[in-house]
């Protein structure tokens, strides 16, 4: 399935962010990996959702939505996403509508760096 | 294990024995990642750890759950999703030229933008494999070398990298090529291994599959590299419906017709 992006105008970064750290600080992480079927404590867990926010070239900001079974795995209700998406207002988006982000333009129009 | 794996040469009837497949646990390598080994993987959100099978303990992983790659157990690959998914290992000591690597990997989009498939982590210790703006594979350790070879997202690509410009004799071998041979792409070895992304300029992100990678501390004979190459092109023969791995060999590669034996 293709990925989904949260985002939000520039103008409303503030409510990206702290949409990201409720995700990031949210009791049910970190995460334990599973091997074979079976939970790995002693391997890298999952410690955070996302480094930060993602800018595009078009402005918008933003970071990638949790797919469902991820947070089906977390154990996160359907009464708390709907409270999240309520709070913050994220415009979601699929990956493949998003243009470049600002990033990957840098890394065009700077060859040389490479 | 893979049902296709060796599927054409290993048929001894009940008690009888043969001879076992060569496999890179007859060599010394420095890092070997197999996504056909499912116990060397850990999924949390996405795959958090990918362990190394040489012995080093390199394992790759990646604590951020939207930068975790996704596998897929019945492919046995390792998925890259182009925009921000990478793995890492911190478990590097300065490794100096020559280095070799064999990996199986496959594009799967966004081409056009720089991919890599591995890297380091600072500008002066990278040996760099990549695709560059123009789509086509390119390797750098302190100088970027262009190939000739041109990715498209239909091919599985079993890639050959030797970085070894002290003798002049780095090269990017596809299917075992020679191509592409006698280059040189500058000196530097490499302190931290990168999969998936250039860490220093981030934006150039892999966007693709890979089912094996192989590193290997020296420079290979001829024999030791067709042994790997035909290692890999037996053993992922079918994968992602792709059944040209082993025919797209060269005419004359001592595995055209078998897999290496031990």
């Amino acid at each position: 399935m293709s990925k989904q992006y949260y985002t939000w105008a520039k103008s409303y970064k503030s409510k990206a962010q702290g949409m990201l750290d409720a995700i990031n600080n949210h009791e049910k992480l970190p995460l334990v990996g599973m091997r074979n079927g079976k939970p790995a404590p002693d391997k890298q867990m999952t410690i955070k959702w996302a480094d930060g926010l993602t800018e595009w070239v078009d402005t918008r900001f933003g970071f990638q939505k949790i797919p469902d079974e991820v947070l089906d795995k977390m154990g996160i209700t359907q009464e708390e996403r709907d409270a999240m998406i309520a709070a913050f207002k994220p415009r979601i988006d699929n990956a493949e509508d998003r243009p470049l982000t600002v990033q990957q333009q840098y890394a065009i129009d700077n060859p040389s760096e490479f | 294990m893979l049902g296709f794996k060796y599927k054409y040469q290993y048929s001894y009837g009940a008690g009888e024995s043969g001879p076992s497949p060569w496999t890179p646990a007859d060599i010394t390598t420095a890092l070997w990642l197999d996504a056909n080994d499912a116990d060397t993987i850990t999924e949390a959100t996405g795959v958090s750890q990918w362990d190394d099978k040489s012995g080093n303990s390199r394992d790759v992983t990646q604590g951020t759950g939207s930068r975790q790659p996704i596998y897929d157990s019945v492919n046995k690959k390792v998925t890259f999703d182009g925009s921000d998914d990478y793995m890492k290992s911190d478990s590097f000591t300065e490794l100096s030229q020559p280095n070799t690597l064999f990996v199986v990997h496959k594009f799967n989009g966004g081409l056009g933008v720089f991919q890599n498939i591995f890297d380091g982590a600072n500008t002066g210790s990278r040996n760099a494999y990549y695709i560059d703006t123009s789509k086509a594979l390119a390797f750098d350790a302190g100088t970027f070398k262009t190939s000739t070879y041109i990715a498209n997202t239909s091919d599985t690509l079993i890639s050959g990298v030797e970085f070894n410009s002290a003798t002049n004799n780095s090269s990017i071998r596809v299917f075992g090529d020679p191509t592409f041979v006698n280059q040189a792409c500058g000196t530097n070895g490499i302190d931290t291994f990168v999969l998936g992304r250039y860490d220093i300029v981030p934006g150039s992100y892999l966007n693709g599959d890979i089912n094996e990678l192989i590193f290997i501390n020296d420079s290979l004979s001829d024999a030791t590299r067709q042994k790997i190459e035909g290692y890999l092109a037996w053993k992922w023969d079918g994968i992602n419906g792709d059944t040209a791995l082993v025919d797209a060999l060269p005419v004359g590669h001592p595995y055209k017709s078998a897999a290496p034996t031990a």
